[in-house]
């Protein structure tokens, strides 16, 4: 299965890390961010970490598609043009599962992409856009979209 | 004069409608009105009549399949409502019984009439496909009732299981766990394995998403109904009526054309089938199902997280329907499904009967006896299309 977690896939960011911005817009009572660093080299992968928060008060009652969260991620270069999307042609299991999240309660899903595309090559090196979407019962909920600087690799002869 | 024509009444004048009947039987002693003479049989007498006024509706209505029964005043008739024309000719048998010629009454063929509230989401009983079930944290569609060796079931996808892929004790609700009784337990929920034949490396294959669950004693369940909403691909859940499921489709793999669905997320869709008999790998997993058909219309909104389960069916003529299979996933846009042919249903779960007719809740005939052994075989629930005891 791609996108097998790698040894550095964690949770939440370090405090204060630099590599983090955590802006998201708030959606009612609900907050969902996309985490994920500024830049990755070519040669290696990217993780995504999608949270979602209730920021209210209340109980609240989130209906998500999949046995798991599930979620998609969308790779747009600086045209708008989509060159990767998670979940293209993908098959999901179409049951429903209620998630009761308390006031201040997070789920959290992780994602380490390849940066290779549905035919196999590697991304070049250059800007891309980023933004997940939360697979809910009936939409999809996305997080704004941040930058994604993919650098070359480093040269080998130094 | 016995007329058929169709009407569509919407929810809750069948209150009014009723209630208007009965007030004319409040008073039957009173005398007709005058607008009554002129149609009315001048043959009958006065308490005939106000006897044939009393009765008529309550009779009537007592048959299957009857909506409503009033008397029309400006027309000087009674009016029946049925939901098909074969209904009219059991209202001309009981009126002509009572007296009355057909000059008297006539009869509409209209939609029966439900509460507002009835919709794939709220509770069902009988049970029928298409309605919403809850297991633990999750929710998914019914599928189809079936009659089957094991007893009286439903059967749903493999992945509405608390395991997927492993006969457990999953205890299902309908709609939710909220102040209602399980209505079934998971019965049958084969493993899936590597050495299917087509089975990727790295995968672990079926040929169907299905599971069987077993009805608790006491629970109704319509055999061969299917929920039917007030419309196809307008994402309504509201109850409209019933298909009919008057044949199942045992043989084929390989699908064309139309086929529709109906689910406790989007409703009654429908698509066109694009591929068929191919190989489908379930996202986020590392399963792989064989020989499944994927449906679709483009730009429309046919399946959403919910729909798991839905029965998938051709129609044939008005509300009758041909059984197809099982639906199990989609494509984030939700205007793709895939589907588990009933063929690879029945040829991993035992063979069902899922049509409508007599015999609800009777099981299929057990599997013919070896005489050639003496031994009495232990009891067990036949498997495969061979109804082979494992």
């Amino acid at each position: 299965m791609d996108g097998e977690p790698r040894a550095w896939t964690f949770l939440a960011p370090p405090p204060g890390d630099p590599r983090f911005d955590v802006s998201a817009p708030v959606l009612d009572s609900l907050r969902i961010l996309l985490l994920a660093p500024d830049s990755v080299a070519q040669h290696e992968a990217v993780a995504f970490q999608l949270r979602v928060e209730n920021m209210s008060d209340r109980v609240l009652d989130l209906y998500l598609r999949g046995r798991e969260l599930t979620f998609d991620l969308v790779v747009r270069d600086d045209r708008e043009t989509t060159i990767w999307r998670r979940l293209e042609g993908a098959m999901i299991p179409a049951l429903l599962r209620l998630e009761t999240l308390q006031p201040g309660g997070v789920l959290v899903a992780t994602y380490v992409w390849d940066l290779r595309v549905a035919e196999g090559a590697r991304v070049p090196p250059g800007v891309y856009h980023v933004h997940a979407e939360l697979l809910m019962e009936e939409t999809r909920i996305p997080t704004p979209p941040r930058t994604l600087r993919i650098t070359p690799p480093p040269d080998p002869e130094g | 004069m016995l007329s058929v024509t169709r009407s569509m009444r919407t929810a809750l004048l069948a209150g009014l409608i009723v209630l208007a009947a009965c007030q004319d039987l409040q008073d039957p002693v009173a005398p007709a009105a005058p607008d009554d003479a002129p149609l009315l049989s001048s043959a009958l007498t006065g308490q005939e009549m106000r006897a044939l006024r009393s009765q008529a509706i309550p009779e009537v209505l007592a048959l299957p399949q009857t909506v409503f029964g009033g008397f029309d005043d400006a027309r000087g008739q009674f009016v029946f409502g049925v939901e098909n024309p074969g209904v009219a000719r059991s209202v001309q048998a009981v009126m002509s019984r009572l007296g009355a010629s057909s000059s008297m009454y006539r009869v509409e063929v209209t939609e029966p009439i439900h509460f507002a509230n009835t919709t794939l989401r709220t509770v069902h009983r009988p049970t029928r496909g298409g309605i919403q079930i809850n297991y633990g944290n999750f929710v998914c569609t019914l599928g189809f009732n079936v009659d089957h060796a094991g007893g009286r079931s439903f059967i749903t996808n493999s992945h509405c299981t608390n395991q997927q892929g492993t006969t457990g004790t999953t205890t299902y609700f309908q709609p939710t766990s909220s102040g209602t009784s399980a209505i079934a337990t998971e019965a049958d929920d084969p493993a899936y394995a590597r050495n299917l034949p087509g089975c990727s490396r790295g995968k672990v294959c079926r040929m169907s998403d299905a599971a069987r669950a077993l009805y608790e004693p006491g629970v109704a369940s319509d055999r061969g109904l299917i929920a039917k909403t007030t419309g196809e691909n307008t994402g309504s859940l509201d109850v409209a009526g019933t298909f009919t499921i008057s044949s199942q489709n045992d043989t084929n793999t390989s699908f064309s054309g139309t086929l529709h669905k109906v689910g406790r997320t989007r409703g009654w869709g429908s698509g066109n089938v694009t591929q068929s008999c191919v190989t489908v790998n379930v996202s986020g997993t590392n399963l792989q199902l064989l020989c499944q058909t994927l449906v679709q219309n483009s730009g429309v909104s046919i399946v959403q997280g919910g729909d798991s389960g839905s029965p998938v069916f051709r129609r044939l003529s008005g509300d009758d329907v041909e059984l197809v299979g099982i639906l199990w996933g989609g494509n984030t846009s939700g205007d793709l499904f895939v589907f588990s042919p009933l063929r690879n249903i029945q040829d991993e779960l035992g063979s069902v009967v899922a049509t409508a007719g007599s015999g609800n809740g009777e099981n299929p005939p057990p599997p013919p006896v070896d005489e050639d052994d003496d031994e009495p075989s232990p009891p067990c629930v036949p498997r495969g299309r061979g109804n082979n005891c494992k």
